[in-house]
């Protein structure tokens, strides 16, 4: 895998990707397929063409940010009221937005980060399933992605851990070496043996040479004998 | 001077979605229609109650595609809808079929709307399809775009993130006078991307993407119009806003 330099920004990953925790797939069915969209609906982010893939993980969620509409006063598409349903998306989109603009400083607990852990505490598996799709299938800033995998680490709700733990272990296949590097901070924090295969399998692809150290300590982190026996204890 | 560009056909075009939208006039009543069944034969699929809007949602299958009813006290809007994900699609996007096909179809549906005793008085009505034309490249797309966009110079090859937008407004040709209609129109091309995830085991086959020069039109009377349309005009106006989008997908962004 090719290191992506930093400000650059990639679409998505693209390989590796294993179904979200507690979605049950079936052969040949699509489970990632609701696909709408045109441009953003803030402004910031109207200039930019193209469609945004909204990703359906389970029957019952689905994004739809924004409307069909031309954006403009005499159109007829902008007196649509925005719905309920859509919030946790917003919000987390609009952090997401806002983090951009925010200078995330290491070791210091960011604004951005803050939010991210409101959000999740407020919405759960919601906030968790839009900013995986913020993410994994739009152009996040990689520096906005890491400080969001980070922090998914030190996130304390418990009904949105594997989901949590479940993008962070993807994201050690983002394009990015610096969206990388944040699951490998986030995961850090975690602290789940369940990734060491996620590791392994990311430390032998891993062309950037501080970051697969950074993989390496992890993986002797998690695979510590003894830490694993005093939890047991 | 830009030349004018040459007619297409507007066969070119795939339809990605068709929207009708009135706006009723303040007072007017229809809480409890019906215009669902009597137009479509059955009752939908599904029926949402939007208690908040004052509105209701009636959703379900016609003619193979997906059918919205959309009723606010505010707007009431039809829309058309792929019924199946892209990957179902011939072409990889989510459409409804070919522009021209489905706009007969859904044409002869809204003019039986528009026909009901029981229609009430709006002041705005508006066309709003979206179209597509599949491009193999984004060079390829600004290329195609360059043909229906003569005022605007594309460097298809040095350029990104294109999006041309613009209003064309005209005077009505109905008998209803002072009516205005505002043309607008939003070029752009699109690319989708699809990911599925298979239950093959832990995998993915996120391969598919595709290109498509992509038409946003909203072609409607202009807010400004003071009073109700008459409703014995409604049904000609109609197919004057049809007409004028179907003008812009043949000949471009014309005056």
């Amino acid at each position: 895998m090719t290191a992506q330099p930093h400000g650059v920004e990639t679409d998505s990953l693209t390989s590796g990707m294993v179904p979200p925790p507690d979605v049950t797939l079936r052969p040949g069915r699509s489970a990632a397929r609701k696909i709408v969209e045109a441009l953003p609906a803030d402004s910031a982010k109207r200039s930019r063409v193209g469609w945004r893939v909204t990703c359906t993980f389970s029957s019952t969620t689905q994004w739809v940010e924004t409307e069909h509409v031309i954006q403009a006063d005499n159109a007829t598409g902008l007196e649509r009221p925005k719905t309920d349903d859509d919030t946790p998306y917003r919000s987390v989109q609009a952090a997401f937005g806002s983090a951009k603009d925010e200078f995330l400083e290491d070791g210091t607990e960011s604004q951005f980060a803050r939010e991210i852990k409101v959000l999740i505490a407020k919405h759960r598996r919601s906030a968790l399933e839009a900013i995986s799709h913020l993410i994994l299938f739009t152009k996040t800033g990689h520096h906005v992605a890491n400080e969001a995998l980070s922090t998914l680490g030190t996130v304390s709700e418990p009904t949105t851990y594997e989901y949590r733990r479940w993008l962070l272990e993807q994201s050690l296949g983002a394009p990015s070496a610096v969206v990388r590097d944040g699951a490998v901070i986030g995961l850090a924090w975690l602290d789940d043996p369940h990734a060491v295969p996620y590791v392994q399998r990311a430390v032998q692809g891993e062309q950037v040479a501080p970051l697969r150290r950074s993989m390496e300590r992890l993986l002797e982190q998690l695979g510590k004998e003894s830490r694993w026996h005093w939890s047991l204890e | 001077m830009s030349q004018q560009p040459d007619a297409k056909p507007v066969d070119a075009w795939l339809a990605e979605s068709l929207r009708v939208t009135v706006f009723p006039s303040p007072g007017a009543s229809f809480a409890d229609q019906r215009w669902w069944e009597q137009l479509v034969g059955q009752p939908p699929e599904t029926q949402t109650s939007q208690p908040r809007k004052g509105g209701r949602k009636d959703e379900g299958p016609y003619q193979d595609r997906k059918l919205v009813l959309d009723c606010e006290t505010t707007r009431i809007d039809w829309h058309v809808l792929p019924a199946g994900p892209p990957e179902e699609s011939d072409h990889g996007f989510p459409t409804i079929g070919g522009y021209s096909e489905y706009l007969d179809m859904f044409s002869d549906l809204m003019r039986a709307w528009l026909d009901l005793e029981d229609f009430p008085a709006i002041n705005r009505l508006a066309v709003a399809p979206i179209l597509l034309q599949p491009v193999g490249s984004l060079p390829d797309g600004y290329q195609r775009l360059s043909e229906y966009l003569p005022s605007v110079q594309i460097d298809p090859h040095g350029s990104s993130d294109l999006v041309y937008q613009i209003n064309r407004p005209r005077e009505s040709r109905s008998r209803i006078s002072g009516l205005r209609i505002n043309r607008l129109s939003k070029w752009s091309v699109a690319t989708i991307r699809l990911f599925t995830l298979t239950g093959a085991g832990p995998s993915s086959r996120p391969e598919a993407q595709h290109r498509a020069c992509r038409l946003q039109l909203d072609v409607n009377t202009a807010a400004e119009f003071d009073g109700e349309l008459p409703a014995d005009g409604l049904i000609p106006l109609l197919q004057e806003l049809m007409d004028l989008a179907g003008e812009i997908a043949s000949h471009g962004d014309i005056p």
